[in-house]
Formats: structure tokens, sequence, C-alpha cells
């Protein structure tokens, strides 16, 4: 089925599910004439009167071309399946690969596979990403390509970093991540945002408390308990008494 | 964004990858044709536009995420006055909406900061006269027409946001006739039976049962069938949220499951969810904004001496203990037993 084909079908199965009738529902959009041509597939629908059907009735023209193109988002996927494999969410990665392994290449699922086997994500994602220089991936983000697997990569590699001599690259990757969470709705990015905050030396006494948090809900396989008692010996702060502050504060 | 901008954004791109123009144009478009698209003369098809993203190696999810990208920096603004709305700073969102409204704006921006700017005038003009305030309810509604808006099949992101904005808002103040309307409203999505267009489809989900078990729980009476159906969902929601990773949802979540716990004296799982829901809170990043709200709503069903004493105690026994969040949770009652 072609794109056009799909896309007629939609707009007039839509249509019916709203019960309007023809005339109406291409009112100031096109001549009955040309709808009758598109349904018929003698003409192309062009861009400006599909542009017009989005905005009336509210698709979004993205999730509505990539629902034609009857293909998962392979970039959210692949974000997603390197994502729950750091946190040890495997009953998700094995969803995930299956839902996009009919639409990937066998190299890519090769890699994927590697990855669980290995629990070496930034091995995958060099394979994935190919060109993985720091200043590269931010271009490439900026265009919109493999946006969420570049973020990905970003995390993977800030945690390599830590305990390393090349704070130049941590702090490039922390300034973007930092950047790029105030317009994201994924609170997730703050988690290794903030630890990666706290070693490059910033003043995180509020966002250790946030990171903290998020650690309960983000991380299955070390208990509070461990997690604030070895970041309190690294920074050098009593965290369980920050966060009673701030309860305390609240409801005082 | 219309097809002359993309048509703008594909000859930029076409520029930047320095691609010879005809080799571009080779075996999908004339040059005199795309010339034509270019000055406004005719409109591209989408299979030339399709085409054409193909040899820049954009496929249209990239291409849009480009435009969505560079575009951010508009959206900012509206995305403020969300969250000042959420956060029940009406000033700034007013300073905000009358800012962003001294520059042109679409149709569709402008209806939605006229509707937040009477949803603000709305919330100005209430008091504590329950009849009057009643009819201010229903004339509210009626401006609005958000009921009406409820019965559509297909929604886009924004819509959905607005609605949902709007029944925070206005939910305990209406009908309890209109309750329902929105309560069906988002079980119509948990069921399949109305679509949101837009979206992450993974966090869309998220939202309906957490909208749909805030709707529940919000209202003065529910059935003993309500209870346990709302019970259910939170439980299944909240494992959803190990896969979404989403902090509002798990904070409204833990709130509802920790105040029905305590006032149906529940109160080992009340405590242990009102450790998460003030953590979560914490999570979240505001916690000033939002912890007000908090300290009102949890004020109906535990002494403030209460909450502080039930929170330390959680947090002293996660410190001394390995619990994990999500084996807690699974075990939560599903208030079976507990109509309301």
């Amino acid at each position: 089925m072609t794109y056009q084909h799909a896309l007629v079908n939609y707009l007039e199965n839509y249509r019916r599910s709203i019960k309007v009738p023809i005339d109406d529902f291409i009112h100031d959009i096109t001549s009955s004439r040309s709808y009758y041509r598109y349904l018929n597939l003698e003409q192309n629908i062009p861009m400006d009167v599909l542009l017009k059907f989005t905005h009336r009735y509210q698709f979004d023209l993205k999730e509505l071309l990539d629902y034609l193109n009857d293909q998962p988002n392979i970039d959210y996927y692949i974000s997603r399946i390197i994502r729950m494999n750091r946190l040890h969410r495997h009953e998700f990665v094995d969803v995930y690969i299956k839902k996009i392994t009919p639409y990937i290449s066998g190299s890519i699922l090769d890699v994927l596979h590697q990855m669980i086997s290995s629990n070496n994500r930034m091995l995958a994602l060099e394979k994935i990403l190919d060109n993985t220089d720091i200043n590269h991936l931010i271009t490439r983000y900026k265009k919109g390509k493999d946006t969420l697997v570049i973020l990905e990569y970003f995390v993977e590699k800030g945690y390599t970093l830590l305990n390393g001599s090349n704070q130049e690259d941590l702090e490039t990757i922390t300034l973007f991540l930092e950047n790029t969470r105030t317009y994201s709705n994924d609170r997730y990015l703050d988690y290794p945002t903030t630890l990666f905050l706290a070693h490059l030396g910033k003043d995180v006494t509020q966002n250790i408390t946030q990171h903290v948090a998020l650690h309960i809900f983000f991380n299955d396989d070390v208990s509070l308990k461990s997690y604030v008692k070895s970041l309190s010996e690294t920074f050098k702060l009593n965290i369980a008494s920050e966060i009673e502050s701030i309860v305390l504060e609240a409801f005082k | 964004m219309d097809i002359n901008q993309y048509v703008y954004e594909i000859e930029s791109l076409r520029i930047e990858k320095k691609i010879n123009q005809d080799v571009f144009l080779k075996n999908i478009v004339s040059d005199r044709q795309y010339r034509r698209y270019l000055n406004h003369e005719s409109v591209m098809t989408l299979d030339v536009f399709l085409k054409l993203l193909r040899r820049l190696e954009y496929d249209i999810t990239s291409f849009l995420t480009y435009i969505e990208q560079k575009q951010l920096d508009k959206k900012k603004p509206l995305f403020d006055i969300r969250s000042a709305m959420i956060d029940f700073d009406y000033n700034k969102a007013k300073t905000l909406i009358n800012n962003l409204q001294q520059t042109t704006q679409t149709n569709d921006i402008d209806a939605m900061l006229t509707l937040y700017l009477k949803l603000i005038d709305f919330y100005e003009k209430l008091d504590i006269n329950k009849d009057s305030d009643n009819r201010k309810v229903s004339t509210f509604l009626k401006e609005t027409h958000v009921l009406d808006s409820l019965d559509a099949r297909y929604f886009s992101a924004e819509k959905f946001s607005s609605i949902n904005l709007l029944m925070n808002k206005i939910f305990n103040r209406v009908e309890p006739l209109h309750q329902k309307n929105f309560l069906d409203f988002y079980s119509d999505f948990i069921e399949g039976k109305k679509f949101l267009l837009d979206g992450d489809t993974l966090e869309n989900i998220q939202m309906f049962y957490s909208y749909f078990c805030a709707a529940t729980f919000g209202r003065s009476y529910i059935s003993e069938d309500e209870a346990e159906k709302g019970g259910r969902y939170i439980k299944d929601a909240i494992q959803l949220t190990r896969e979404s990773l989403m902090t509002y949802n798990l904070m409204a979540l833990n709130y509802l499951n920790s105040s029905m716990c305590y006032l149906h004296k529940l109160n080992k799982d009340g405590k242990k969810s009102l450790f998460y829901t003030l953590m979560s809170v914490i999570a979240a990043g505001n916690y000033q904004g939002i912890f007000p709200s908090f300290k009102l709503a949890f004020s109906d069903v535990i002494s403030k001496n209460d909450l502080i004493q039930d929170f330390i105690s959680e947090l002293e026994k996660h410190l001394n203990n390995d619990t994990q969040y999500y084996e807690e949770a699974k075990a939560y009652n599903d208030l079976s037993t507990c109509a309301g």
C-alpha cells in the first residue's frame, strides 16, 4: 500500500467515524471533484491540502504519517532498549526488540543482542551511531536525527567519564543534557545530569535530593539505603537530613 | 507551519549539504517545477516531498523533529504558561499570556490563551458562597464549551492537555453528572474508544490511567465497584510508570492511593504511599511550587503532625532496610472493600 493509498483510506475512515458528509468534510479545503480524484488515486494529494486536513481535524502530521507508514519509531525503541537495559528492566527490552525486529537490519539486531549478552551499551551505541564525536552528535541532534539514541549515548558516555580525567568532554555532555532536560518532559534526564553536575563540582545541594528521589523510582537494583550511603560519603553531604528538612519546611 | 516553509527548509538543507540541485532533483521533479514550488506558484505533492526528504537522508519523522527542534524556542512561552497554571501561579500566567498576546499568534494559540484567561478570571471571581459559585461554574462551562469538546473521538495532544488542565481546575466544582462526563472521557481512552493522535504512546496511556483515577477518587461519592476499579487501575498504572518513568504520574497516583488508604484506615499502605508521593514531588524538581497543593490535599485525610511523623518513620525504614518501590506498590490494598 502506498502512502497516498493509506492516506485517503485514513481520511475516509475518519470521515465515516465522525459521520460527516463529504461536502462538509472537505469544505474550504478542496473541491469534491479533486477529493474523488484523490480517493480514486488519480491524483496525488498536494501537501497544502493534507496540511489543511491535519489542521482542521487536529491530526498531528508526524504521527499521522508514522501511522500510515505502519512502522514503529525505531529511534524511540532503540533508545528505550538502551535505557531499560541500563535500568535492568529486562522484560521491556524483550518486548521492544520484538516490536522492531521486522523493521531493522540484521546487523542492528545483532548489535542489540550482543549488548544484552555482554551488557556493553557503549559498544552498541558506537556501532549504531557510527560517528560518536561529541560535537558531531550535538549537530546531528539539532538536525533532528537519532535524537533519542544520541541522548542515551550522552548519558552512557557521561557515566564512563565520571572517574576519568577527561573533564572537558564530561562538561560538554553535561551542559548539553542540562540544556535539553529544561525543555523535555523526560524527567529521567535529571537523574544522570545531576550526578554529572555533582562530579564536575557544581553546586547541586538542591538537585541532589531530587536525584536521590528519582533513584527510588528509576533504579530497582540499588536500594535507597546503599545509594544514600555511597552518595553521602562521596559528596560529604547529609542527604537524609536534607530530605527531612524539605518536608518539614513544606508542611510546617 | 505551512507547506511553503517545508519547501524552504528542504532547500536550506540541500544547500547546507552542498548537494547540486540537478543531482538533488534527478528523477523526482523537474528543475522548473521545483522553482515553482520555491516561488509558491505550485504546491508540492506528498510523493515529491517524501522523495526529496529521502534524498536528504531524512524520513518524515526525523524531518519534522528537526523542524520541531527549530521551533522549540517559540514554544517555550506556552510551556511556561501551562506550568504557571498548573502551579496555581495565576499572576505569572497572566503576565506571560499578556506578553504573548502582544505578538502575532495562530488562531489556535489565540483561542487557547483566551481559554486560559477565562479560567483565571473564573478562579479570581470565586468566593465561598456556594450558590453563586455554582452559577459561575455553569456559566464557565457554557462559555468554554468544554463538555462538548469531550465528545470527539480523536484529540491532538494540545487539545487533550487543555482539557486536562480545565478538568483539574474545575472537577470538584462541577455537578456529579458532569464529573461522570470527565470520568467516561478518560475511560474511553483506556478502553480504545478515543484516541490521541500525537505524543508518546506510552506516556499517553499513563496519562489516561492517572486522570481516570484522579477523576474517580475526586468524586464526593463513589460506589464499591468504582472504588475497586479505581484501586485496580492505580496499581496497574503504577506498574506502567516502570516503563514511562514519569514523575508527575508517580506523584498523582501515589497521592491518590495514599489519601484513599488513609481515608479508609489502611494506614500501613497510606504511610508507604505518602512517602512515595512526597519523594516523587521532590523528584519532579519544582517541589516548592508543588508542595502547597499537596499540603492542602493531604489535610483532608491526615493531620500535619501525623503526616510528618509518618514520612520520617518511612524515610528511616528506607535508610535502614533494602526496600524496593515497585515491590511495595504491587502489594498495595486495592480498596475493594472501601466504598466512599
